[in-house]
């Protein structure tokens, strides 16, 4: 049960983010390194079971890709501009072939020809205009907040231009995961946001076969573009119920594909069938501790680096995480998905080792002292504070209840309250907290995980609700440097700026980075090969989110 | 009639009790629910200031004061419109609660009357054979079965007998390769999917009813009325069930309307364990999912039930004992 809590955090991210568009992507590798399926020889099972769609505990018939509670396979039916990686934010072609910026305001897409839906009908740039356009006529259908960027959009031939309303390069990766839609069909709705799509029109590797409230299955769509690369023939969604049921489920074999946490995933999984079940739990976020930066004794930099030195962080990952992901480094980069972004001048990649010695050093610097084992203010008040995690995240709990045991060592009495998601939610935008648990990035772009938590522009004075800077970081240099990279189009004014964030987050602390969420995934290579894994990173192991449609085109039969 | 009359206004009373205090609950959580609606839908991660505003614009959060939205609230249970469930948008909160009543009346509802009427009889065997041997197996293996926590005999069942020896499936109302409809083949699944979770109801609620009934036994027996019906030659079988079992029976009753009443909010660590989709299951994933219309709606269907339930048992009672009626 532990650990669930990540998988749900994430998991909710990524369906959010599907439904939102989320984004990066890994080489243009991805869509042509896939050894094309030898599809000729249909010899061992074609079908493949995947363990993700929860049902709740049955399952409502709703594939509207910009609905909030479509259904997972929805992601692996509908295809977006282009599918971006969130572990190294690369691109690879999907209904388009490439981008490029014009200027820093300009970005045109260049719309792949030749590609027909599933009923036949061409996917033309016109299909682009009425998606794009649709998401501006409804605001609910727009979580991605495109029409908050660009200002107009336009076709020309096989060129789609995007306007952007202020320099905003990094934004590339929003438009370019949205999802596009059958104008044909779409145009004919009267209300696209309760629209339910049973008998979706489609333009991925998938199209619906059947439906019943306890197991769908997707069937391949032939006329898909990329349909040469797409070996399995058939994903079948059992409805999931959450917990021990699922992992029985699991340790039965009867998925192909899962994305549970399991306690102990080498005995509960590998050990059934050790030569084909495997595993590959990727950083998908990073869980950090806020500091309400409006707050003393948070407000002062000596005091944010004696607790970061004060905090063990590789014993908090493997206390809450059952040892399954690693310490996060303070660069607040996601490692080692993004190392290529990382500043090699960072000792030991950002990672900062246990020292309680020189935190206590740092205390008495700055006026604090020890009376009877308690820590003293410069003001002889008693040091103590509290942290905050949602109710329910027992990972998150064992991890707040690590760190009150190693504070405590510095004098500092910690205590950890649990509230509800919504009521933590709301302390934690309104900036009505001392410290909470929270996680942040996992978007493949080291510029969007920056501005998410240190863009003065996401901030808000307390008491008012802040989009996602609850910290509270303030600083008109950050918001210069995030300036610059959103501007440029250069790689290496973008690494420079990049590399300085980096810097802020290294010496400054606006957050303490503790520990990477991961993306729990089981899959087996009985029947299916050619799965993502650290050696081949071409997508996140994801059985969710736009993954999918990287990993379906990439799996060969086995043998 | 008139004991009818009398029920009635406190009747009303307690149902608007009730509502009110079901359209206050929800408000005085923390967290608006509309910040709740907004964080569930965008998933658990940080919203963006355009999720949010996506999110509150599809679901038509609630604005304005307490009383005009209590004014509305009141309007739209009165016409049976309980809004749109946040967990199973865009589907309406009637149709989802609609879709999962028939498996809790049918599961829940045949195994409490079935549970209430071998209990009674067991109990009133219990009595009449008190000290036998029958009387203390079923005195102490009832104590024992009613003190299990029933999620862990759920848990058990699931193991031993879907897990490890695979006889009945470990989830679900009814096997995928069927679809919901009036046909042989779903109901032979349904059928051999309700096993488990039906096992587990009955084996946790018998206990209750067999232990209740004997003890009431056990007081009227003593009394003068039945030793004068004993002195007057009737046979044992007659003052058993008609003398001693029908004045035993009368809390019982009391507890039965109330069982009754509470079928409808189904039994929801047996439905949750087995993934089973009635409303247990679903009042779990709404209090999970914050998702406040579908909580405000089965709370108000639950209470409804249970008044009800009661109301009616409070007329039965008129009919079996005399003296309440003055």
């Amino acid at each position: 049960m532990k650990q669930k809590a990540v998988a749900r955090f994430l998991a909710g991210r990524y369906k959010g983010a599907a439904a939102a568009a989320s984004l990066s992507l890994l080489a243009a590798a991805c869509g042509s390194a896939a050894t094309p399926a030898s599809s000729t020889t249909p010899s061992k099972a074609t079908t493949l079971v995947v363990g993700v769609d929860n049902g709740s505990p049955t399952l409502a018939d709703n594939f509207n890709p910009f609905s909030p509670n479509a259904r997972i396979g929805t992601t692996y039916m509908y295809e977006p501009l282009q599918y971006v990686n969130t572990l190294n934010g690369s691109y690879s072609p999907m209904l388009a072939t490439s981008h490029k910026f014009v200027n820093a305001t300009t970005l045109q897409f260049q719309i792949r020809s030749g590609a027909k839906w599933s009923d036949g009908t061409p996917i033309t740039p016109a299909d682009v205009l009425f998606t794009f356009n649709l998401l501006k006529k409804y605001p609910a259908l727009d979580g991605a907040g495109i029409w908050k960027h660009v200002s107009s959009i336009s076709a020309s031939g096989n060129t789609v231009t995007f306007k952007f309303s202020s320099p905003d390069v990094p934004f590339a990766q929003a438009i370019a995961s949205t999802v596009i839609l059958p104008s044909h069909i779409w145009s004919k709705i009267a209300n696209p946001v309760t629209f339910t799509n049973t008998s979706p029109v489609t333009s991925g590797p998938y199209k619906l076969g059947t439906f019943n409230p306890n197991q769908y299955v997707l069937v391949k769509n032939p006329l898909c573009w990329q349909a040469s690369k797409v070996a399995v023939q058939k994903v079948v969604f059992p409805a999931m119920s959450g917990g021990q049921t699922a992992q029985l489920e699991l340790a039965k074999g009867q998925f192909g594909w899962a994305t549970l946490f399991v306690p102990n995933v080498q005995q509960d999984w590998v050990s059934k069938a050790p030569k084909y079940n495997h595993y590959w739990f990727p950083p998908g976020g990073t869980i950090s501790l806020y500091m309400n930066l409006t707050k003393a004794p948070f407000n002062n930099l000596t005091f944010r680096k004696a607790l970061s030195y004060g905090l063990d962080r590789s014993s908090i990952a493997t206390k809450a995480e059952n040892g399954y992901v690693q310490q996060a480094s303070q660069s607040g980069l996601l490692l080692p998905n993004l190392s290529k972004w990382l500043d090699p001048s960072l000792p030991n990649s950002g990672k900062i080792t246990y020292n309680p010695t020189k935190a206590k050093a740092l205390l008495a610097s700055a006026g604090y002292r020890l009376s009877n084992g308690k820590l003293l203010s410069p003001s002889g008040q008693p040091v103590q504070f509290s942290i905050i995690t949602p109710n329910g995240f027992s990972d998150w709990l064992q991890a707040a209840q690590t760190i009150s045991q190693e504070l405590s060592k510095l004098g500092i009495t910690v205590t950890i309250s649990t509230p509800e998601y919504a009521g933590y939610n709301s302390s934690l935008q309104n900036g009505q907290f001392q410290t909470a648990l929270g996680g942040f990035g996992g978007s493949g772009s080291p510029y969007i995980d920056f501005h998410g938590i240190l863009s003065s522009a996401l901030s808000a004075p307390v008491g008012q609700a802040a989009p996602s800077n609850f910290e509270r970081w303030i600083s008109p240099s950050t918001d210069a440097l995030l300036h610059k990279v959103a501007t440029t189009t250069n790689t290496a004014q973008q690494k420079s700026a990049v590399y300085q964030l980096e810097g802020v987050m290294y010496h400054q602390l606006p957050v303490l980075t503790l520990f990477y969420g991961a993306t729990w995934s089981e899959y087996s290579t009985k029947n299916f090969v050619g799965w993502p894994s650290a050696s081949n990173p071409y997508a996140p192991p994801a059985p969710y989110g736009q993954a999918p449609l990287a990993i379906m085109t990439h799996l060969r039969p086995a043998g | 009639m008139r004991y009818v009359l009398r029920r009635l206004p406190v009747l009303v009373i307690t149902l608007w009790a009730a509502v009110t205090l079901n359209f206050l609950l929800p408000r005085l959580m923390p967290g608006t629910p509309a910040g709740a609606a907004v964080a569930k839908l965008a998933g658990q991660g940080s919203v963006s200031a355009s999720q949010r505003r996506a999110i509150e614009v599809m679901l038509g959060v609630p604005h304005g004061s307490l009383a005009s939205q209590y004014w509305q609230y009141l309007k739209a249970i009165a016409g049976g419109n309980f809004g749109i469930s946040y967990t199973y948008f865009p589907e309406p909160v009637s149709k989802v609660i609609g879709a999962a009543l028939p498996w809790t009346l049918a599961l829940v509802g045949t195994v409490t009357v079935m549970a209430f009427v071998i209990g009674t009889l067991l109990g009133v065997l219990a009595a009449w054979k008190r000290g036998s041997i029958f009387d203390t197996a079923a005195s102490v293996g009832c104590t024992f079965m009613a003190a299990f926590p029933y999620f862990w005999t759920a848990l058990v069942l699931l193991y031993v007998f879907g897990f490890v020896a695979g006889w009945f499936p470990i989830r679900g109302g009814y096997s995928a390769s069927v679809s919901p409809g009036w046909d042989w083949s779903f109901f032979v699944s349904a059928l051999g999917h309700s096993v488990l979770p039906a096992f587990t109801i009955l084996v946790s609620g018998l206990g209750g009813w067999v232990l209740g009934m004997r003890n009431n036994m056990m007081g009227v027996l003593g009394e003068d009325y039945i030793v004068f019906a004993e002195a007057n030659g009737l046979s044992p079988r007659t003052v058993a069930l008609r003398y001693a079992a029908r004045n035993a029976l009368l809390p019982g009753v009391t507890a039965f309307g109330m069982a009754l009443g509470l079928v409808v909010g189904g039994s929801l660590l047996t439905e949750v364990v087995f993934g089973y989709p009635g409303i247990g299951y679903l009042l779990y994933n709404a209090v999970v999912n914050e998702d406040y219309p579908l909580m405000q709606a089965l709370f108000l269907v639950i209470t409804v039930s249970v008044l009800m339930a009661n109301f009616v048992v409070d007329l039965i009672y008129g009919l079996l004992d005399p003296r309440v009626r003055r």
